[in-house]
């Protein structure tokens, strides 16, 4: 594997595909390439009477880099260069595209993200993902534990 | 990283599609490849064909192990989670159909049931995607 593609969006399922992504990668000796989806719009609670939800362009802050910054924060620490990618959109058709784009080997995301049911098995954006891939994807599992520096 | 790695198969189509991958994470480790079908009729003799397949893959000099579980009472999801939680399996390789990854007769609800009772990641294998060789990269051997 030359390029490893790894979704983050800060969560704790993500960070666990952050951990076992960049070890895979470590192993591998293949490049990490996070990727973080912001959504294009977002909907503004409205108060006002006669109004329905008020949808506005979503403008790109700190706060959308920061799952991205985080794991490349995480990747240096492991001695490991990693690159990473803000995109903008539907989130599982994003970065499908953008696995197709860099020609990436893997992509590895987490079971679930944010906003996920907490009943919910799998993910939308890890189902979107599934769906649209053409190539593989590793889905790791929120419970797992860290793997422990080992010889 | 993966030093067990089961591959889960119907013998379809979908399920051939992921095997270079699981054949490949073995190879590289050096570890065992452990091929688990779970069928409670098997009708089509898949059976055979997959101990088949076990064979060759001995032969081509990988680790395999055939391994047959579930039953008419136990869920294919269940049966193949339980197996890798007892051998502390590394990885589980399923291939998908498009609509949903696949793990033996029934789409979906038995992929979504193992992504939830799996006790390691699991990597699917879409039918589209392009095997490519060295896929994980082998590195010289430091280990005998």
């Amino acid at each position: 594997m030359k390029r490893i593609l790894i979704a983050t969006d800060g969560s704790p399922s993500a960070l666990q595909a952050v951990e076992f992504g960049l070890e895979l990668a470590a192993e591998q000796e293949a490049e990490a390439v996070f990727v973080h989806v912001a959504l294009r719009t977002e909907v503004l609670p409205v108060s006002g009477f006669a109004m329905g939800p008020v949808t506005v362009p979503h403008e790109v802050t700190d706060h959308d880099m920061e799952p991205l910054h985080e794991a490349v924060e995480r990747a240096n620490e492991m001695g490991l260069r990693a690159g990473s990618r803000l995109l903008v959109g539907e989130p599982a058709k994003k970065i499908v595209e953008y696995a197709d784009s860099i020609d990436a080997d893997l992509i590895v995301v987490g079971s679930r993200g944010h906003g996920a049911i907490s009943s919910a098995l799998l993910g939308s954006v890890s189902r979107g993902i599934l769906h649209a891939a053409k190539r593989p994807v590793l889905i790791v599992r929120e419970t797992r534990q860290p793997v422990e520096a080992a010889a | 990283m993966f030093r067990t790695v089961i591959w889960a198969t119907d013998a379809s189509e979908a399920a051939e599609a992921a095997l270079p991958f699981a054949r490949e994470l073995v190879q590289e480790s050096g570890g065992t490849l452990v091929v688990v079908y779970s069928n409670d009729a098997d009708e089509l003799g898949l059976e055979a064909r997959i101990q088949l397949q076990v064979h060759e893959l001995r032969q081509a000099g990988i680790d395999a192990t055939f391994k047959l579980v579930g039953g008419t009472a136990v869920e294919p999801a269940h049966a193949i989670a339980d197996l890798a939680i007892a051998l502390d399996a590394d990885v589980i390789v399923v291939g998908t159909r498009g609509h949903g990854p696949v793990v033996g007769v029934v789409v979906g609800s038995v992929t979504q049931q193992l992504l939830h009772l799996a006790p390691c990641p699991v990597l699917a294998v879409p039918p589209a995607t392009r095997w490519l060789e060295g896929w994980a990269r082998t590195r010289a051997l430091t280990t005998a």
